[in-house]
């Protein structure tokens, strides 16, 4: 599909071994996991659902959707959906995207636009540091079942906390601002003595934790 | 280390002896213990000299021992205004003085004090402000002498990042009522932040209560709880530098400032001491007693050997108390008042031997050899005056000041607190706090240490009960009813040389003939002398040059007011204040290939976006890619464009009432040109619509305008609740326009949509691949030419750009840039919303008559319109200059000027290689718009060109190769 995530030739200084998710090139592993870490995952297919019936649509769809303004669904394969308004949800695949691949575009009054987000997260030891760092959020206030809309590092930005043994943030923004996020996040994480790891690093320490 | 100045260990010293450091002064080698600052360890060593002022270059030592004042102002290889009273020794580190010439001791400049009479406050606005031109050498000559650290730009570049932090409850001031406010709140269960700007918690538990039994068993327990509670974070070398709205604090810490976030913030930052003003109040020797006490408690150093105590209040008495205690002579205590009130505590100073001189003042301190040597006393008259027909001199080496005390009051005042000035206990006190802001101690009032901590745990409790928390009711101890600031602690001289702010060299005369020469209001007379304006803020001298103005002026301290109190309080390190660089830029998903083509980047808002191609230079590339386009083909990433998705049973409604244009009766798979203004007729915005089903549009707005249209949208769409969805794909979609005459030829191998004039018209608009990505394809020409507008995901953005690079190859396409763009569509007469139209001009200025569908039952800005239509005075022409033109150019901004009078300005003014020659576009008034008609523009030196009225467009005027222009008019019909 010739995909190619913002921060491609940022990830291309980056000695990891690559593959191809979803059509976009991405390092795939690290030999060894720093303490404190940044992965890109750009590559998951997303949707915006929005519409009078989005909710009912998406029912029919089989995806049951948080009651909640911003409140957030685990659904299976690694997906999540997060109402981010009255009418709108947000839709983040997982790595197999078994999720969005059925969902049509249009239909009944209701868009389920496919959106390319730079997506990535950051994790490990160091991050409640690089956080406070970065943004005037108080994490320590939402959880895996929210989604916070909020400002980071100068950019606009979705924010979904997880994990358990290892901590993690999930951060997307429109792509444009990709470039710099990762870049400025990258720097940050590097003089926390972390780095980058790769696409499937990011799953295998999700699946763990 | 045995120096003749470090004492026996103390019982609560900061110092460590057993890790002595090596540094240097000025010069000189000096040892000092680790947790020594600057100050204490010179002083330690003997050397009482530490900086010259900031005004005169008059000598001066230590006043506050504390962040107070800057007499300690250093220097050292990498850094500069380095505070020596607050700053810790480091092993091998050089230090010195600022601002002197030739060294501290014999600072060329300290002959400047001599000149004193002839330098009053304000003599540099008076004396070089004519002649005017000489000003810039005297400015240069006064910044050489009045100078604080020098910079060194090659000094490396240091990085201090900003935290954000989060709080239940921010207590600032960890003296006996901060910790007790502390431990309060995060017992009832509140996550607390303790700050203080000393490196250890205690406050004056270490210096006026070092020797207190009772003050001890407070410190060690709270110590301890300090320690054991989790839910009670303590931060040290933190001082708050500000409060905003909702509690929000900047802390400035060693390593950078911490936004702290607080749900209730307590103030228990206790009060700065301050000076006595009086002749030569500024010898090094002179201090005061709070000063001497930190001196001799937290860094074991003898303040002097033989003192004479000025009180104004009961504090002087014990602090000679506890200095004579720890073995410095007391010469004499010289109270203000009558010593008789004093009680039991002046009963114990003469039982101690001390001499005590009731109801008189230190007139003058006498100096030797750069410092104190005496101090002459005189009694005072019922007036308070000193009667110098009394005087005795009292020889000493330290001359202690306690008179008086000033809150640190000014982050409640930041906060909203409204304050009023008590006596007793002769200070400012809150009399009303916003909420979820408290005070406690000494900042508000209470003095007796029981009392203050009684009033810092009920300010902690109020704090967590305000949080939810389930805290018991705590009464407030009264405020203190005896006096611990005296009045007017400000004694003339006529010899002058009496000190009110130490940072500026103001004097009590300064002050006085302020107030005399009108400047009678807090807020001028600070503006005009600079007090309080200094590094330390006013933390020593605001309090006295209130009392001054109020005796001057015969009103009451509380009618004369205090100054605004403004964040910082407290001067910050620039680069604190710069934290770590966070410019968020945009980039088009095209970006790393312009780069790797080798393009010239422009900024556009918050976007890089390409100016041109090539390393030959603007001119070149400007020729070579507009003949690209206009010949072959050209490439354009136009990712920037706003792309917004309006859908919803009343999209078209929607779009009727928010373009000028009728968009309701747009058919399926068509686009069309959109306008539109603000409720004042305003032109604000241009794009394209496209309908791509009954109920579903996508437009188009001006890359600039993007997120500002999507809001102006939102807004409307909330107030007119319409069944309307929008979604902003700016971002998330990549965009390039491929035009040129063999535009088609070149898509046609990429896509399997028929692209033939019938099948896909121009305006028309069709959703299918190119290069195999899904795409929505507009057939636009903003340049004028065959043209596609192709977006695509931004993900797949260059993957299509690369194939339309290859495909285009054979026919020899070329990327082009924003200035080839801007002088294509100038060719064709296409404005650009902001730079051809500017805050005011109407569509009928900007010569888009056509586009306002004025038979539209609405649409945002009609009823303007339908009034300014008929009130249009200017008018956008275009203008051309012969091919044969030399000389200077018109360049946009230039005036059109008639008559002598300006009547319009140049909008667009570019060189036409298609043409030939210069053209352009100018807002000119109307009576100069005639076709065929000339005006003159002022171009660069003064020159006025006359040009031509000509029509636009400049290029394929029958619009031949696009026919534009005419079928935008036609839909307007």
């Amino acid at each position: 599909m010739n995909r190619q995530s913002p921060a491609h030739h940022l990830l291309l200084k980056q000695p990891l071994p690559w593959g191809t998710i979803h059509g976009m090139p991405l390092p795939l592993s690290a030999p060894a996991l720093p303490a404190t870490f940044i992965v890109d995952l750009s590559a998951l297919p997303r949707r915006l659902v929005r519409g009078a019936r989005a909710a009912a649509w998406l029912a029919a769809h089989g995806i049951a959707v948080p009651e909640r303004y911003f409140g957030c669904r685990e659904l299976d394969g690694g997906a999540f959906i997060a109402r981010t308004g009255a009418r709108e949800f947000l839709l983040v695949d997982g790595p197999e995207g078994r999720t969005t691949a059925a969902l049509p575009e249009e239909a009944d009054g209701v868009l389920a636009l496919p959106r390319d987000d730079q997506e990535l997260a950051l994790g490990g030891a160091a991050l409640r540091d690089v956080l406070l760092q970065t943004c005037s959020f108080d994490f320590t206030k939402a959880g895996p079942d929210d989604i916070v809309y909020a400002n980071m590092i100068g950019v606009g930005c979705w924010l979904r906390p997880g994990g358990g043994r290892i901590p993690y943030l999930r951060i997307g923004c429109d792509p444009s601002y990709g470039e710099y996020l990762f870049e400025t996040l990258l720097g940050i994480v590097a003089e926390a003595g972390g780095g980058v790891i790769g696409f499937k690093d990011f799953w295998a320490l999700r699946q763990s934790a | 280390m045995a120096t003749d100045k470090r004492l026996p260990p103390q019982p609560r010293e900061w110092i460590d002896r057993n890790r002595p450091l090596r540094f240097s002064f000025e010069g000189r080698e000096y040892t000092g213990f680790a947790g020594d600052t600057v100050t204490s360890a010179l002083l330690a060593n003997g050397q009482m000299l530490l900086g010259r002022s900031f005004k005169y270059h008059r000598p001066r030592g230590v006043l506050s021992a504390a962040n107070h004042d800057v007499n300690a102002m250093l220097q050292t290889a990498d850094a500069t205004n380095i505070r020596g009273d607050v700053t810790r020794i480091a092993d091998g580190q050089a230090y010195s003085a600022t601002n002197t010439r030739g060294g501290l001791a014999r600072d060329r400049w300290r002959f400047l004090q001599h000149l004193a009479p002839l330098l009053p406050v304000g003599f540099y606005y008076k004396a070089f402000h004519t002649p005017k031109r000489l000003f810039p050498f005297w400015e240069k000559q006064i910044r050489a002498l009045a100078g604080l650290g020098t910079l060194d730009t090659r000094w490396p570049r240091e990085i201090a990042p900003k935290r954000y932090g989060f709080c239940d409850v921010l207590v600032i001031g960890a003296g006996p009522s901060g910790l007790a406010a502390a431990i309060a709140a995060a017992e009832a269960g509140a996550q607390v932040v303790l700050v203080d700007e000393n490196p250890r918690a205690g406050g004056s538990l270490d210096y006026q209560f070092a020797r207190d039994t009772a003050a001890d068993a407070f410190r060690r327990e709270a110590l301890a709880k300090l320690e054991r509670l989790e839910n009670l974070e303590w931060w040290p070398e933190t001082v708050a530098i500000g409060y905003y709205a909702d509690h929000w604090v900047p802390l400035l810490r060693p390593a950078g400032i911490v936004k702290m976030r607080a749900r209730a913030v307590i103030v228990a930052g206790g009060v700065f001491e301050q000076p006595a003003v009086f002749r030569n109040n500024d010898l090094p020797g002179v201090m005061l007693a709070t000063a001497a006490q930190r001196l001799l408690h937290r860094y074991a150093v003898k303040p002097c050997e033989r003192a004479v105590l000025l009180a104004g209040n009961e504090d002087g008495y014990r602090a000679a108390l506890d200095l004579h205690s720890a073995g410095i002579a007391i010469a004499a205590l010289v109270d203000l008042e009558s010593a008789e009130p004093r009680g039991a505590l002046a009963a114990r100073v003469k039982a101690a031997g001390i001499t005590l001189h009731g109801r008189h003042t230190v007139y003058e301190a006498l100096a030797k050899d750069q410092r104190l040597a005496g101090v002459r006393i005189c009694a005072l008259d019922a007036e308070g005056r000193p009667r110098p027909d009394s005087a005795q001199t009292i020889a000493c080496d330290g001359l202690l000041m306690s008179v008086g005390w000033a809150p640190a009051a000014a982050l409640l005042y930041q906060a909203g607190a409204r304050f009023g000035y008590a006596a007793p206990p002769g200070q400012f006190v809150p009399l009303e706090l916003p909420a979820g802001v408290y005070a406690a101690g000494r900042v508000n009032g209470v003095f007796a240490l029981a009392e203050r901590i009684l009033d810092g745990r009920a300010a902690g409790l109020e704090a967590a009960a305000f949080l939810g928390l389930a805290a018991p009711p705590a009464a407030r101890p009264a405020r203190a009813a005896q006096a611990h600031s005296h009045p007017y602690p400000i004694f003339s001289h006529p010899k002058g040389k009496n000190f009110v702010d130490f940072d500026e060299d103001l004097q009590l005369a300064d002050l006085e003939n302020a107030a005399r020469e009108g400047f009678d209001n807090i807020e001028l007379l600070k503006r005009y002398s600079t007090v309080g304006m200094g590094p330390s803020q006013g933390k020593h001298s605001n309090m006295n040059a209130i009392r001054i103005l109020a005796r001057a002026t015969g009103r009451s301290i509380d009618a004369t007011g205090t100054t605004t109190a403004r964040p910082f309080f407290h001067p910050v390190p620039l680069k604190h204040l710069a934290g770590r660089r966070f410019r968020p830029e945009r980039r088009s998903p095209l970006h790393a290939w312009h780069q790797e083509y080798g393009v010239h980047f422009m900024e556009a808002g918050d976007w890089l976006r390409p100016q041109y191609y090539g390393w030959d230079g603007l001119s070149a590339a400007l020729r070579r890619e507009v003949e690209a386009v206009r010949q072959r083909v050209g490439l354009i990433d136009v990712s920037t464009l706003g792309k917004i998705e309006v859908f919803g049973r009343d999209a078209a409604e929607f779009l009727d009432r928010l373009y000028t244009l009728r968009i309701g009766n747009l058919k399926e798979g068509m686009t069309r040109y959109t306008l539109m203004v603000d409720e004042s007729g305003v032109v604000i915005d241009d794009g394209i619509a496209a309908r791509l089903g009954p109920q579903r549009f996508y437009v188009t707005t001006t890359s600039g305008n993007a997120g500002a249209m999507l809001r102006e949208m939102q807004r409307h769409l909330a107030e007119w609740g319409l069944e309307v969805d929008l979604i902003d794909r700016t971002g998330r979609l990549g965009a390039m326009n491929l035009a040129g005459p063999r535009a088609r030829e070149v898509l046609a191998a990429l896509t399997e949509l028929d692209l033939a004039p019938d099948a896909f018209p121009f305006l028309g608009v069709r959703r299918g691949h190119v290069a195999g990505v899904p795409a929505l394809l507009m057939r636009v020409g903003f340049v004028g030419e065959l043209g596609y507008e192709i977006h695509v995901p931004a993900s797949q953005a260059r993957h299509v750009w690369e194939q339309l690079m290859k495909a285009g190859s054979a026919h020899g396409i070329a990327p082009f840039g924003v200035e080839a763009q801007r002088v294509l569509r100038l060719e064709k007469g296409h404005i650009i919303v902001g730079q051809d139209t500017d805050g005011l001009t109407t569509p009928f200025e900007a010569a888009l008559d056509w586009a306002v569908h004025a038979k539209k039952p609405f649409f945002v800005g009609k009823r303007s319109l339908q009034i300014l239509k008929e009130r249009t005075a200017r008018r956008l022409v275009g203008f051309a200059l012969p091919a044969h033109h030399v000389g200077p150019l018109p360049k946009e901004c230039h005036l059109v000027i008639d008559g002598g009078n300006i009547a319009g300005r140049v909008t667009s003014s570019a060189f036409s290689p298609t043409l030939g020659c210069h053209i352009g576009l100018a807002m000119v008034e109307q009576h100069l718009a005639a076709a065929g008609g000339s005006f003159t523009i002022r171009v660069d030196g003064g020159v006025l060109l006359p040009v031509s009225v000509v029509p636009v467009p400049f290029y394929d005027p029958q619009n031949e190769r696009q026919q534009f222009a005419a079928s935008l008019k036609e839909v307007a019909a």
